[in-house]
């Protein structure tokens, strides 16, 4: 039985085989691409972005929509500007926060007062509408790591270890951000909320930093919140944690390429769907045998008994990779993903 | 001399700098602090690399052990190493992440290479700046893809004598692509730095 989009992917969230190997290809800025437009312009209204999500599907037979457009906007609502420029991602401006004074100053955005979240908004609910069976994922940045753009990753580093207090006053503020954030998504139709928490990865802190610092900002954030959630690490390793992420109540997790597929695949088996882990820098320099090659590994040692969705490790597909490679990714998945596995 | 070094290891992992300064002082009561920045200091700083390099020690460990390190160094060699004429410089390109650069700065001094920091740069002030000083030896950090593929434009902007050497997250997960954009070497880590000046003042590279 063909299974929907979203069939296919309660399916394997459940841990069992759907029809198919779920592909979630986290393509943000292709779309412009594609239209042959500037990023800045793709960006520039909910309807274009609703559409190159719409567009990305039928191309690359993807199983999601995803609302996310890119990092720093979430910093937009704080006052900073993001920069666009042809041909690379949207970058986030320069950190606001430079004093303690800063964090003490800074106030909670309100999300009506943001354009640009708005708009995010406007392309979850158009998608709801028109898209079909197909879950729609937001995005949200964790409170925990939001500061790396807020303040820069060394300024941050420093707070967290050495100024205890300022980071819980930044932490409350950010917490109170990204409730309501979360819960506009979902109101606007979000089927389920990607949480980026790239700083809880042990590639950039310590487990007992974890514990005690991003653990519990993410029981907190999460028990408020009624959804499915994923857990992205952005790239981190999350192994060294992986028994604190089970207990989060998170349904996916988000792998790095730096990890083995399979060894995550066992850690996390029954209890969280692994979403990974195809290696987008690498993918920059892709031919059709790379594509085949690694969407063939990842099938072969983590397919089985469900819980696996492909994507890339990063959660979002660097501009760089072209499009002969996305759909050799693609054909990949409509050659080895069917159920029951065979010829990997 | 190892134990020493293993207990400095261990402060350093855990960030410890009330530790790592007792652990100095205590050594200094009988030997030069020299002696300390190059058989317990240095060794430390290496095991901590090395545990980056496994994925057994994070990234923001190696910061503030390098951090550490730093404040220790400059106790006693501050004057000696910032006076220094340089031909080396380091920099962050387009983007305002300075953790990378940062660590790459302070292993540097703790081994006695003076260089000098231009911080976060665009690319065409990075070019002026390299010119202005005459550097022959330019360390770039980066954290974004699209700032590692600048990279390839300011290699064509600068003289062949300049050597570019490239670090930072994309080329840690492409292992090639610091040859895609014309660097002359890449560093994973800190000492790696090290080296790769080394080997550039020898000729080897």
């Amino acid at each position: 039985m063909i299974m929907s989009s979203m069939q296919r992917v309660l399916t394997t969230m459940n841990h069992q085989e759907p029809d198919k190997v779920p592909l979630f290809l986290f393509t943000t800025m292709h779309p412009a691409k594609e239209k042959n437009i500037s990023i800045k312009e793709y960006f520039a209204s909910a309807e274009s972005v609703a559409e190159g999500q719409l567009l990305m599907r039928t191309k690359y037979r993807n199983d999601c929509y995803y609302t996310f457009y890119y990092a720093s906007i979430e910093l937009e609502a704080f006052g900073v500007k993001s920069f666009f420029r042809d041909g690379t991602p949207v970058n986030a401006g320069t950190p606001f926060i430079n004093t303690p004074e800063d964090i003490i100053k800074m106030r909670v955005p309100q999300l009506h007062d943001s354009p640009s979240l708005q708009k995010v908004l406007k392309t979850t609910e158009i998608l709801k509408k028109e898209g079909g069976d197909v879950p729609i994922i937001g995005v949200v940045i964790s409170p925990f790591s939001l500061p790396i753009m807020q303040m820069g990753f060394a300024k941050y580093i420093d707070l967290l270890y050495e100024s205890p207090n300022m980071f819980d006053i930044l932490i409350q503020k950010n917490i109170e951000f990204c409730l309501q954030w979360f819960q506009a998504q979902l109101d606007a139709g979000a089927t389920a909320i990607c949480y980026f928490d790239p700083v809880s990865s042990p590639s950039i802190v310590p487990p007992a930093i974890y514990k005690k610092y991003g653990f519990p900002i993410t029981q907190q954030i999460f028990k408020k919140m009624q959804a499915p959630i994923a857990i992205h690490l952005a790239s981190g390793r999350s192994l060294r944690i992986a028994e604190d992420l089970k207990k989060t109540d998170a349904l996916v997790i988000g792998c790095s390429s730096e990890e083995d597929i399979g060894e995550l695949k066992d850690t996390y088996r029954g209890k969280m769907t692994v979403l990974g882990n195809l290696n987008g820098i690498e993918m920059c320099n892709w031919g059709k045998d790379d594509a085949y090659n690694n969407i063939q590994t990842i099938i072969k040692k983590a397919a089985k008994g469900g819980g696996l969705i492909i994507s890339d490790n990063h959660g979002e597909i660097p501009y760089q990779v072209k499009h002969e490679t996305l759909m050799h990714i693609s054909d990949a998945v409509e050659k080895y993903g069917y159920y029951p596995i065979r010829g990997v | 001399m190892v134990n020493i070094r293993n207990e400095f290891y261990n402060a350093l992992l855990n960030s410890d700098k009330t530790t790592s300064w007792q652990i100095f002082k205590s050594f200094i009561q009988t030997y030069r602090p020299m002696d300390f920045a190059e058989n317990i200091m240095q060794e430390a700083l290496d095991m901590l690399g090395q545990s980056w390099e496994i994925g057994s020690a994070s990234l923001s460990q190696v910061y503030m052990g390098g951090k550490i390190c730093e404040e220790i160094i400059r106790s006693f060699i501050d004057e000696t190493i910032s006076s220094k004429e340089t031909d080396i410089a380091i920099a962050v390109l387009e983007d305002h992440h300075y953790l990378g650069k940062r660590l790459v700065y302070s292993y540097l001094t703790i081994n006695g290479i003076a260089v000098k920091d231009y911080g976060g740069t665009q690319l065409n002030d990075l070019v002026a700046l390299v010119k202005r000083d005459n550097i022959k030896i330019l360390l770039v950090s980066v954290l974004m893809l699209s700032s590692a593929f600048k990279i390839k434009q300011l290699r064509a902007e600068l003289d062949n004598d300049v050597k570019i050497i490239v670090g930072g997250a994309p080329f840690r997960l492409d292992k090639n692509l610091w040859k895609q954009v014309n660097a002359d070497a890449v560093g994973h880590s800190a000492q790696d730095a090290v080296t790769l000046i080394q080997q550039i003042k020898d000729g080897v590279k």
